[in-house]
């Protein structure tokens, strides 16, 4: 029970300090940090919808109508429309089959699979196509030369640079976000409710179509909305396979209206039908998985009993991994190959080997170094302030601090309907002109980094406090900490496993990053995906086949060193 | 030392009256206990006293001094008021020691007290 030890409380209140002893000192903080993320979200899409409608000459909607007149603008969408209803067709089947089987059924290596799962999500679309290029190009694709020496027939088994090419690469990169969304719905319907059926007298199957189905329906069209959202915004994937084929998506369209002679103005156009296209699916994802409530039956009462595949393991099994081989397996091994062989196309034999290209990706090539050191200085300081304002802003919604707060959450979450390209766009135009010229510097690399990968760290800082109990931080209050000495001194320490996940999470979204990078790259500020993309354009084979693997090898330690942070974290195995 | 008054003391989440114009006097060195079922307002009127909530209505005085109103509320910090919580929320990423000697930071205690508590 709270009782007041002394008069000093009567002591401060007089002496004309009567407004400051109201005031919370640290108010100026949580100010601060919630204006400094409205003004990241709201300047770049203002300047789109301002360079779109306005010019020298006034307002106009004069470049919306060419846009919608321009034949190969309205190829662009429908081919856009078209391979991302594909992409999160097929990607929600193969990401709702590895789900249920991986949750509800006794099939073996369960760790192996989440674990190759998180190996294709992590793989960067861009590098998954290139390395896509070399197993199944027309000619000198490794499958296709094993298709014909085994065949003996001249034709291609394969062409990837088609658009069924381009949709089957994305969707062995989109898949992994259904994965993970019906997983978790999967673990939350309890075995009970399918008992019931059973009572009742239905059979296995009617239960799986009338009580399993309807329960994960909602969670299937979410995941289908977040496959397509991802397929609509990729840039890499589509700019790799689709260009060659003249196959033009929304994403490779807006780089296009970038090179000479750039035209700003339309490419702000053609962004905005894209931005309302992603606006309008993330809405209607939020109405659907918000009635989930019904649906998902608490983890309470969490009676889970796995189905027996009996005789079906082995096959089953087979399918699982060939999946996987196709996304990780094959990827990584063409990669590896390239890397490490004089001609990636001949058989690594002794003759073949070299270390050619690592020395040359490393030491030799101008471009390189600079990149890996741009690249990782990025990520590092991208990850460490994004986490810092993620982690000030979720709090301030999480503890409601001032009225108003909870629309942080909007704008926290608000470049997750903005395709990196498009925000690219926004920031180009906001910061090639005065007054802050960030063009041409790494500054608008950081800019657009902290505003893209504000989604993650936020949504994981805000889950992460929802788990403290907030009495933990009175205690301290009450004591005499104000807020921002309590957050550090106590919630902070307490977050600490969620906070680190969310740093890794933005490090290693920012290092992938390709689509924004793209048009606000300037020759000093080269980043290792930029160069990438340049590299493929002089068929430097060897040398991208060297840079992805450091891509792939630097995120996967960073998860690894999380997970065994996460795995020794006394206040986080707690629970 | 301390008297506590609650002067039409209100304090609404939605549409429900949590606490609901309370009067309520507390004399210097009263013993008072708040007794009744789950949800009748015991912890919010703690809550508010703490300084932790901000109410909709009313008044809540130390010495006649008002620190908790609709308009302003003096911070829990500023209270020097202590308060045990239903979750004890004792700090499970310090030690006993830390726990204890973590309040002493705020107290402007010297170094040779606080070691002698350490």
């Amino acid at each position: 029970m709270p009782v007041s030890q002394s008069g000093t409380i009567a002591r401060i209140g007089h002496g004309g300090r009567f407004a400051f002893r109201f005031m919370d000192p640290t108010l100026p903080v949580w100010l601060g940090a919630a204006l400094l993320l409205i003004f990241l979200m709201v300047f770049p899409l203002a300047a789109i919808f301002r360079a779109s409608l306005w010019d020298e000459s006034g307002f106009s909607i004069g470049r919306y109508l060419e846009v919608f007149a321009n034949e190969q603008f309205l190829k662009a969408i429908w081919n856009t429309l078209i391979i991302s209803t594909w992409v999160g067709v097929i990607a929600v089947v193969i990401g709702a089959l590895l789900a249920w089987l991986v949750t509800r059924t006794d099939l073996p290596w369960k760790k192996a699979i989440r674990a190759l799962v998180m190996a294709s999500f992590v793989t960067p679309p861009f590098l998954g196509a290139f390395a896509w290029t070399l197993l199944a190009g027309p000619n000198a694709g490794a499958l296709n030369k094993f298709y014909r020496a085994l065949t003996g027939s001249e034709e291609a088994l394969f062409n990837i640079f088609t658009m069924p090419g381009l949709i089957f690469v994305m969707v062995l990169y989109s898949f992994p976000f259904v994965f993970s969304m019906i997983a978790n719905v999967c673990e939350l319907i309890s075995s009970d409710l399918e008992d019931a059926a059973e009572i009742l007298g239905a059979n296995k199957w009617r239960i799986a179509w009338t009580v399993t189905f309807p329960l994960a329906l909602p969670a299937l069209i979410g995941g289908f909305i977040l496959a397509f959202l991802h397929s609509l915004s990729l840039f890499g994937a589509p700019a790799i396979l689709g260009l060659p084929a003249g196959l033009h998506t929304i994403t490779t369209q807006i780089w296009a209206l970038f090179q000479y002679p750039p035209r700003l103005d339309m490419a702000a156009a053609f962004s905005v039908p894209l931005l309302l296209a992603t606006m309008l699916l993330i809405a209607a994802q939020k109405k659907i998985l918000g009635r989930r409530g019904y649906s998902t039956v608490g983890g309470k009462g969490g009676q889970k009993r796995l189905l027996r595949l009996g005789w079906g393991k082995v096959p089953v099994l087979l399918l699982v991994f060939a999946i996987l081989s196709l996304s990780v397996f094959l990827p990584y091994w063409i990669l590896l190959k390239a890397a490490l062989s004089k001609a990636w196309a001949l058989p690594l034999t002794w003759d073949n080997f070299s270390l050619k290209n690592v020395s040359f990706a490393f030491f030799e090539y101008g471009d390189t170094q600079r990149a890996i050191y741009n690249t990782f200085k990025l990520g590092i300081l991208t990850a460490t302030v994004g986490t810092l304002l993620a982690t000030l802003i979720a709090y301030i919604t999480n503890r409601n601090l001032f009225r108003g707060a909870r629309y942080l959450t909007f704008f926290a979450l608000a470049p997750l309907v903005i395709p990196g390209i498009v925000l690219a766009v926004g920031l180009f135009i906001v910061y090639t002109r005065p007054p802050l010229v960030l063009y041409g510097t790494v500054w608008i690399l950081f800019v657009a980094y902290l505003t893209k990968e504000m989604p993650i760290g936020f949504s994981q800082a805000e889950s992460t406090f929802k788990s403290i109990h907030p009495e933990l931080e009175d205690a301290s209050r009450i004591i005499g900490a104000n807020r921002l000495t309590s957050l550090i001194d106590v919630t902070v320490p307490l977050a600490r496993s969620g906070l680190i996940a969310a740093w890794s999470f933005i490090f290693i979204g920012v290092i992938r990053e390709l689509s924004a990078s793209i048009l606000l790259f300037a020759p000093s500020s080269k980043v290792v995906s930029v160069v990438i993309f340049d590299l493929k354009e002089e068929g430097q084979v060897g040398v991208i086949a060297v840079l992805g693997i450091l891509l792939l090898l630097v995120s996967f330690a960073v998860i690894l060193s999380v997970q065994w942070f996460a795995g020794r974290d006394p206040v986080a195995t707690r629970e | 030392m301390a008297t506590v008054s609650m002067r039409a003391l209100t304090k609404r989440f939605g549409e429900a009256a949590a606490v609901d114009a309370l009067e309520l006097e507390i004399g210097d060195g009263e013993f008072v206990a708040l007794l009744g079922p789950s949800g009748c307002g015991k912890t919010t009127t703690l809550r508010l006293l703490a300084g932790f909530l901000q109410p909709d209505g009313g008044e809540l005085c130390v010495n006649g001094e008002v620190i908790s109103s609709a308009e302003l509320v003096v911070p829990p910090e500023r209270r020097n008021m202590s308060m045990i919580f239903q979750s004890y929320a004792v700090w499970p990423h310090m030690t006993v020691a830390q726990n204890v000697a973590y309040g002493l930071k705020f107290k402007k205690l010297s170094r040779q007290k606080k070691s002698m508590l350490n």
